[in-house]
């Protein structure tokens, strides 16, 4: 009798601790292949781990799967895959792939059994993709104008590649979708407009396609919109009321994040373009919240930044967009409403570079005026953090280099009246230039001799009318780099405001003698000698740069309309 | 250890013999790299294998890639080869032979074998991935150099094994 219970309790616990084995318990206990996996695979792997896409293996068979069903279940686990970063209830966004509890403890079920096919009756049908552009035929499609040949080399490449686009005339765009030609290699793309030629002269400097580096300085976001690609994101058309300008003599310009595969790989992307016949009439306006007086000691693990703004007139939020670089290791923003409560916009708790996406949200966020945008950026910069590119950890300012950090949330809303369009553009410009000319002192302070910023903080100055510190600082930046000349075109114009018309001629001299195709100086220099009565030379200069800038023809020639009349009306009778 | 390596009845060479990879290096230090041809970390790793055998070639080292998907083909095997430019001989663990005797969970993974045929390590080739989603942009402990060099220097070294990241070989069977 004594010894039968004890037996019955060994019996319990040994079943107990199998079932602790096969994980907790949800699901159903026999998960096979066609019945179970293949339902969640073909829904939320599938569409990019197929041929042409960018996973870089098929998961479209039991026999793509079960060579990877541990794989599966960790990454899963471990959400890595699908990749999204937005945490759950904090933004609701469009094209959100995320995998619920249940559907992660139904892989990590089915690897565990070792992976069972079932019967391949009950496998779902295989969805049908659309090959090749996902938004139909476009309208426009550009290709980098040559492969650019990716080394097998070991790092991540960030390279910028200008494409011309052949236009004759302004187009009205409502999408662009991107295809990466070897997606495998391509691990996204941001992509901007250079309606100044100035990515095309950075291309020039080597033979080879495109140029390096992660920030594309004066290169734009076209009219207020994100564009960009990362693996699995569809390209999304915005209504016809919201499309964007292009112009005759614009480039695009890709960024992409290119990541070696172990072998040589070419990569040549194309464009499609898909127009509107009708220009817009609402224009969203992109608010740049973010810190440039970053400065991380060596070694802190929970570095924070924080910025806000208060809207003055009423919005709808339509995208968001968080950057920071390889330091950053959460992301939240939300908006305080004016009655008190709290909507959240995003937050990302494990930011990841290299999966730095843009958010468009599913309905779009209304906030009234009164509304207080907040940012909050948290930086790991301790040897813990594995994508810590110094090692050891190193001081890190802000900067655009993969080893500077950045700390940028830009927020893409859409005023509901065009008279609060011209109010936040207004408003927001004030905020953004106190916090780029703090930004840029704070820079300064450890940073002296930096040409680049004591150009930049004249500009600001001068944006801010305040003349003789925007001289000082041009000075110094010609100071320290005597061939720089944009730096001369500016301290020209910061010289004329301050009524010193000679020096700013000699200025402008010397920059078309560092630059003798420089537009912008013949233009400036054009409209300095009319005003000097210098016509003749005037003219010549004006025609230059009627010819340099093409896209200021208008301008250009009611200019120089202008200067002949003052010639022949001092002409005697 | 020369005995229990020769029982490898099931590891061939590319024209489909068995072969022993620790006879053709007796007296040396060998070196195996466990790899499939549709793993992307393993991929990744190619340029930095080569490199690494490349360095150590002319002290005697030897580098077998050994090929742990059974269904990978001689001609397969050939082709990535090519592609990926390693010029190391290769070998197929058609039954995970080797991956038994190593106890090699993933692809890369490298195991070292000093000159008396005992292995000395197993485990990561270097620190670039502590998971998939956390990847150094260079890695900073090289753990295969760390071993070749201790080994040629007569050392055991610091640790037998190191946890490596890539795809599990297990999921082959």
């Amino acid at each position: 009798m004594s010894t039968r219970p004890k037996f019955l309790r060994i019996a319990v616990v040994l079943l107990l601790s199998l079932g602790c084995e096969r994980g907790p318990d949800s699901g159903p206990a026999n998960v096979t292949f066609s019945r179970d996996v293949a339902p969640i695979l073909f829904q939320n792997c599938s569409p990019c781990h197929r041929p042409g896409e960018s996973g870089p293996f098929n998961l479209l068979s039991y026999a793509d799967a079960k060579k990877r069903a541990r794989q599966i279940a960790d990454v899963t686990a471990d959400r890595y895959m699908p990749p999204w970063k937005p945490a759950p209830g904090y933004g609701e966004f469009l094209g959100e792939r995320r995998l619920t509890d249940a559907q992660i403890q139904l892989l990590r079920r089915w690897a565990d059994l070792s992976a069972p096919e079932g019967n391949p009756a009950n496998l779902p049908p295989m969805p049908i993709w659309n090959e090749g552009w996902h938004l139909g035929e476009p309208d426009l499609v550009v290709e980098m104008p040559r492969p650019y040949s990716l080394q097998a080399g070991d790092g991540d490449i960030f390279r910028n590649f200008v494409i011309p686009l052949p236009l004759s005339e302004r187009r009205y765009v409502r999408a662009l979708e991107l295809r990466p030609g070897n997606p495998r290699v391509v691990h996204h793309a941001v992509i901007m407009l250079d309606r100044d030629g100035v990515a095309r002269r950075q291309d020039a400097r080597d033979s080879e396609p495109g140029f390096d580096g992660m920030e594309l300085g004066e290169v734009q976001r076209p009219g207020g919109h994100f564009l960009g690609w990362a693996p699995g994101t569809m390209p999304y058309a915005v209504p016809d009321s919201l499309a964007w300008d292009l112009e005759p003599g614009n480039d695009l310009v890709l960024q992409l994040h290119l990541l070696p595969s172990g072998k040589p790989e070419l990569v040549q992307a194309r464009v499609g373009f898909f127009f509107s016949d009708t220009p817009p009439t609402r224009s969203p306006v992109l608010l740049r919240l973010g810190r440039k007086d970053i400065d991380i000691p060596a070694g802190k693990s929970d570095y924070v930044i924080e910025d806000s703004y208060t809207l003055p007139v009423d919005v709808d939020v339509l995208s968001v967009y968080p950057h920071a670089h390889y330091l950053g290791s959460a992301v939240e923003a939300y908006a305080s409403l004016p009655n008190g409560d709290r909507e959240w916009l995003i937050r990302i708790d494990d930011w990841d570079f290299n999966w730095q996406n843009y958010y468009r949200y599913a309905k779009p966020v209304s906030l009234p005026r009164g509304t207080t945008l907040h940012m909050r950026y948290t930086y790991d910069n301790s040897r813990a953090n594995e994508r810590n590119p110094n090692h050891p950890p190193q001081r890190v300012r802000y900067g655009t280099q993969s080893r500077d950090e950045m700390g940028d949330f830009i927020v893409q809303v859409l005023p509901r009246t065009s008279a609060g369009g011209e109010l936040i553009r207004r408003d927001f410009a004030r905020k953004w230039l106190r916090q780029e000319i703090d930004g840029y002192e704070t820079l300064l302070k450890t940073d002296p001799d930096n040409a680049d910023h004591h150009h930049i903080l004249g500009i600001f100055y001068m944006a801010r009318s305040v003349s003789a510190k925007a001289v000082w600082h041009l000075r110094e930046a010609l100071r320290l780099r005597s061939d720089f000349p944009e730096a001369h075109l500016n301290m020209a114009t910061a010289l004329l405001s301050s009524r010193q018309p000679r020096k700013a001629e000699q200025h402008l001299r010397r920059a078309l003698e560092l630059r003798p195709e420089y537009g912008d100086a013949h233009l400036n220099l054009g409209m300095l000698l009319g005003r000097m009565n210098r016509t003749d030379e005037a003219l010549d200069h004006l025609d230059t740069a009627a010819r340099l800038l093409t896209k200021l023809a208008g301008e250009i020639s009611a200019l120089t309309a202008n200067v002949r009349q003052q010639r022949s009306s001092r002409r005697p009778p | 250890m020369w005995t229990t390596t020769s029982q490898l009845s099931a590891v061939l060479d590319l024209s489909g013999r068995p072969i022993d990879l620790f006879d053709q290096g007796r007296g040396q230090v060998t070196v195996l790299i466990f790899i499939r041809s549709d793993c992307p970390i393993s991929n990744r790793y190619a340029p930095e294998v080569q490199r690494v055998a490349d360095r150590f070639a002319t002290q005697g080292v030897r580098f077998w890639l050994v090929y742990v998907d059974p269904d990978e083909n001689p001609q397969a095997v050939e082709r990535h080869l090519a592609e990926y430019g390693y010029s190391l001989p290769a070998a197929r663990d058609t039954e995970h032979q080797l991956v038994a005797l190593t106890g090699a969970r993933v692809t890369p993974e490298a195991a070292v074998y000093n000159s008396v045929g005992s292995m000395v390590y197993c485990g990561r080739i270097d620190n670039r991935y502590e998971g998939f989603n956390r990847r150094r942009s260079a890695p900073t402990k090289r753990d295969l150099e760390d071993a070749l060099e201790a080994v040629l220097a007569g050392r055991d070294p610091e640790v037998k094994r190191r946890r490596a990241v890539g795809c599990y070989i297990a999921d082959l069977k």
